[in-house]
């Protein structure tokens, strides 16, 4: 979930909420946004939201992740 | 193998059956093939050493994934987790023998049998490297 973050980064925490389960066979898309950048030097704070839909375009779980980096993003 | 736990039966202070895991540097490999985590400080021990750490370091989510095995193997198939949050408090090193543990801190009826518990990954110093909480439904 962080294929495109710079090698420095490191988990800061991970929020997980679960609404449906998922079957086997299931369709699952993910879309995932920055939600936030904080930058307190040398780190950087970035909050990463994650939403995983089922193909009945069913919300099935969400996902809250900080990312911390040293320097800017 | 656990037996299936009743909500009604649970108490409220109640420690879990707690889960021992020792991670090796192969498991760190099949974590960063399945998770997509390629980052170099969970392979590459000259890369760690570089960045000042003291060899390679498990990845935080695989100290989760262990939290979530501890779970579900409590809570078995008639239950099912519903939150999780971590905080991901300290490093874990391959070798390491982690410990996971969790406590019910409240139950609810009106909220659809939910048994929250506090959960944290414990390594043999003692240490809490990850905390965190869950909630989690149990069937009647």
């Amino acid at each position: 979930m962080l294929l495109s973050l710079p090698e420095a980064v490191l988990h800061g925490s991970t929020e997980l909420e679960c609404f449906e389960l998922v079957q086997v066979g299931d369709v699952v898309m993910v879309i995932a946004r920055v939600a936030s950048v904080r930058e307190r030097p040398p780190l950087t704070f970035i909050n990463l939201e994650l939403e995983q839909h089922n193909q009945k375009g069913v919300l099935v779980a969400r996902c809250k992740q900080l990312a911390i980096l040293r320097g800017k993003a | 193998m656990n037996t299936q736990p009743i909500f009604e039966n649970v108490e409220i202070g109640a420690a879990i059956p707690s889960l021992v895991k020792q991670p090796t540097t192969q498991q760190l490999v099949m974590w960063a093939g399945i998770s997509g985590d390629y980052n170099p400080i969970h392979y590459d021990k000259d890369f760690a050493l570089a960045r000042g750490l003291s060899g390679v370091v498990v990845h935080g989510q695989l100290a989760m994934a262990f939290l979530c095995q501890m779970l579900s193997d409590w809570y078995g198939e008639k239950g099912s987790l519903k939150k999780l949050n971590v905080s991901y408090k300290g490093l874990n090193f391959p070798g390491d023998t982690l410990t996971c543990h969790g406590v019910v801190t409240d139950k609810s009826v009106a909220d659809e049998n939910l048994v929250s518990l506090n959960i944290w990954v414990e390594n043999q110093k003692g240490e809490k490297t990850v905390t965190g909480a869950a909630s989690v439904f149990l069937a009647s």
